[in-house]
């Protein structure tokens, strides 16, 4: 059993309460979040909300399966009563004025919001440094970036702030933090958790999805949110999912597709890490397969082209005349520069040079990734093809874009991903990406259990 | 800072040719699925949920009048 259905047990049997488990949550955030920022905005009735939950387990009620769990949550989706700010000065006094769809289902099972947390400002970035209230530390490599844009939920989780956490992935923004600092992220398949609430960034290719310790974790807080909400249309018809008790650490006879080209784009000394991982599943019974995936490469400018277009749109009703401020006004570079990208590409836009070039090629994509999975059952590789920068370190945009080689193609393709750590090079963690068919979760968690396991 | 990022545009888009001149044309993808889920039921809308709703979006509104209206200006940059 990992550690997070532990302490479930634990809270549910009375050996620890769920007030004890976010007061140990809140001395530890109050004596270090100084330093690593993973929050922006802790959640003034934690206490009392746990207090509930302890109250209806001594009365032998019905609890939900997050019961006394602490749960954090980036600050670009709704909490009713908290500021979701999308770390941007732009919301920086923006009370969400209700819950987001995955917070109310969170609610109903009774996990605690603990707090918001830090971001690259509008998710805008891959490495937590461009938000407005300060850039997020990684704990597991203190002095480097965490990786984004979900810095400060995979921050929190690494550095043992909160149990389990809500990131957004919309071109790897769970997958590259989780990499980096050695945790499981998981980007679900486009559709299956609900997106309303979230302020979103590419509205084709956002997911909401969980950040945990362990591979159990995240399955259980994907469990929970999971599942078509009637609010939505763009959402798959599933109503809901199941797979902890379906979750096996047994991948013999699976087959498994590695790519040569991963290699051509990551740091030899992270290949290396993915390499003896791959071995590992080999040991372990699974088949390895090699994958031809010839236009990987081209989905990052593809990807940045339909993001910049698709956020330019999703910006303008920051217009500050119904709440917060302009964006133009106050926003930091990185967001500037995507809006006046979308902007001007928009503006070029004639006889389907551009945007719509961009949604052909992701067409060749998503074509490419469901062929090779018709053939096998996950593709497995690294999740960032170099390692993490130490903080501060100037970048030009490209470099900072080339973070996304590996994990862009999933958003491009709808298709599902995760990331568990899989080793370190100097120190420093390296997760390996499994990347499953659309609706192929289950698979990717087996997958992910059997590297956890053998991790130890 | 302008200029540098209609550089950084046109370097993005130069660079996105250039990578893409060899694909075939093809149909193009907006969303990953196209399966639309508008079955969602009718039903009357629950008042005491909405006006408190109201009262909240309120309390974050940059200006308001004495009713509980939203008072928008015309922003500056609006071209009139």
């Amino acid at each position: 059993m990992g550690r997070t259905l532990e302490k479930l047990e634990k809270i549910r049997n009375g050996e620890i309460s769920a007030e004890e488990n976010v007061l140990e949550f809140l001395e530890r955030i109050e004596k270090l979040n100084g330093k690593i920022n993973a929050f922006i905005e802790i959640n003034p009735n934690a206490i009392e909300e746990a207090r509930k939950i302890d109250e209806k387990i001594k009365r032998g009620e019905k609890i939900g399966k997050l019961a006394g769990l602490a749960i954090a949550v980036k600050s670009n989706i709704n909490v009713l009563g908290l500021r979701a700010t999308c770390a941007s000065k732009t919301l920086e006094d923006y009370v969400c004025p209700y819950d987001a769809e995955v917070i109310k289902r969170i609610k109903r099972e009774d996990g605690i919001i603990i707090g918001m947390t830090n971001m690259d400002e509008f998710a805008c970035g891959s490495s937590g440094e461009s938000s407005a209230f300060g850039p997020t530390d990684n704990p597991s490599a203190p002095g480097r970036i965490p990786g984004g844009s979900s810095s400060g939920s995979a921050a929190a989780v690494a550095a043992e702030f909160c149990d389990l956490a809500l990131g957004t992935d919309t071109g790897g923004s769970i997958r590259n933090p989780a990499s980096h600092c050695g945790i499981v992220g998981i980007k679900p398949t486009y559709g299956l958790v609900p997106r309303h609430g979230l302020i979103d960034l590419g509205m084709s290719l956002d997911q909401i999805g969980p950040l945990a310790t362990d591979v159990d974790g995240a399955a259980l807080l994907l469990e929970v949110m999971a599942g078509k909400n009637e609010k939505e249309c763009m959402m798959l018809d599933v109503k809901k999912v199941q797979y902890l008790g379906k979750l096996t650490d047994d991948i013999k006879g699976m087959k498994i597709g590695v790519s040569e080209k991963f290699r051509l784009l990551t740091d030899e000394r992270i290949m290396e890490v993915i390499d003896g991982a791959v071995e590992r599943l080999r040991d372990l019974g699974a088949e390895i397969v090699e994958v031809d995936l010839p236009n990987l490469e081209k989905a990052l400018p593809a990807y940045y082209l339909i993001v910049s277009v698709e956020f330019f749109s999703a910006t303008r009703k920051f217009d500050g005349r119904k709440y917060g401020k302009r964006i133009e006004e106050v926003c930091g570079e990185e967001v500037l520069r995507r809006i006046r990208r979308g902007s001007y590409i928009s503006r070029k836009e004639y006889r389907g040079k551009y945007y719509q070039r961009a949604l052909q090629v992701r067409t060749i994509i998503k074509e490419e990734l469901m062929r090779v999975l018709s053939n096998v059952d996950v593709i497995v590789g690294p999740t960032v093809p170099k390692l993490p920068h130490r903080l501060g370190t100037k970048l030009t945009p490209m470099e900072m874009y080339s973070y996304d080689y590996l994990t862009v193609p999933a958003n491009l393709a709808g298709i599902c991903g995760g990331v568990v750590k899989v080793g370190e090079v100097d120190g420093i963690p390296v997760g390996l990406q499994v990347q499953g068919k659309p609706l192929g979760e289950l698979d990717v968690f087996r997958v992910l259990k059997a590297l956890e396991g053998s991790n130890d | 800072m302008s200029e540098d990022i209609e550089k950084a545009a046109e370097e993005i888009i130069q660079s996105f040719l250039q990578a893409v001149r060899d694909l075939p044309e093809t149909k193009e993808t907006y969303y990953s699925y196209e399966m639309y889920n508008a079955t969602r039921e009718d039903a009357p809308p629950n008042k005491e949920k909405l006006a408190e709703f109201r009262k909240r979006f309120l309390s974050i509104a940059p200006k308001k009048d004495e009713e509980g209206n939203i008072r928008v200006e015309v922003a500056t940059w609006v071209e009139r």
